[in-house]
């Protein structure tokens, strides 16, 4: 549970890291840096998380004893 | 505390980074100005007061600021170092020495070196004008780089700190 809570905090970060590096970069104009940076953060919360959602499916599948 | 010393010092040199590039974009408006406030001298000392163009460049370099001093005082080395080599060749063995350490772009570079062409060349009035070019050209560079400056500095002295927070924080 503790690594789960330690998880949420680093996701946060995260997220708002890339807010403001969001308004920085739109601000001095680059808008597709911007975009990309976004996105960075996208997937790197994603590959973070993608492991605890391929968990939650399979508990799902448990759960309704969908084998 | 490994971690948190880790930590810190990847903030810490991430943010130096960011800082040393806004200080290169802040320094390259400075540099132009005295470049041009420096060419202007050596225009004086040339149209008005008829200087010798070796004694000229001497004067310059002991009035310009900062490093641009340093290259009107390297072409007068270079110029008296060997008898024989042309004003141009001195020149652009200066900027050739000076450029790498400036925060000058290839274009400036450009601008003073086709301004070398006609250093201790035809008339006084003729160098004038290349001089009075050559400034002209400067000038339209320093206010872009000022331009640039403006939105660069800003950008690149908290991009490097949040650059090396995320690293941190996608590390630990």
């Amino acid at each position: 549970v503790n690594a789960d809570i330690d998880l949420i905090f680093k996701i946060g970060g995260v997220g708002i890291l890339v807010a403001v590096l969001h308004s920085l970069l739109k601000h001095a104009g680059k808008e597709d840096l911007a975009q990309l940076v976004t996105l960075a953060g996208v997937a790197i919360v994603l590959m973070w998380v993608v492991a605890l959602l391929g968990d939650l499916f399979a508990q799902v599948k448990a759960v309704f004893g969908l084998f | 505390v490994f971690q948190i010393a880790g930590a810190l010092l990847v903030v810490m040199a991430s943010g130096a980074f960011g800082l040393m590039m806004a200080r290169n974009y802040a320094r390259r408006p400075q540099e132009l100005y005295a470049l041009q406030s420096a060419l202007s001298l050596l225009e004086t000392e040339i149209v008005y007061a008829a200087t010798p163009l070796a004694e000229a460049l001497e004067q310059v370099s002991r009035r310009a600021e900062g490093c641009v001093s340093g290259l009107f005082a390297r072409v007068h080395t270079e110029l008296a170092a060997h008898a024989g080599t042309t004003a141009q060749e001195a020149w652009e063995r200066a900027l050739d020495h000076y450029y790498p350490n400036s925060c000058l772009r290839p274009e400036d570079l450009v601008v003073l070196q086709g301004m070398g062409k006609v250093l201790g060349t035809s008339d006084r009035q003729n160098q004038a004008k290349y001089l009075r070019l050559a400034h002209e050209r400067l000038r339209t560079q320093s206010s872009k780089a000022e331009d640039e400056a403006r939105q660069n500095v800003r950008l690149w002295r908290s991009l490097g700190l949040f650059a090396g927070l995320a690293t941190v924080l996608i590390l630990v």
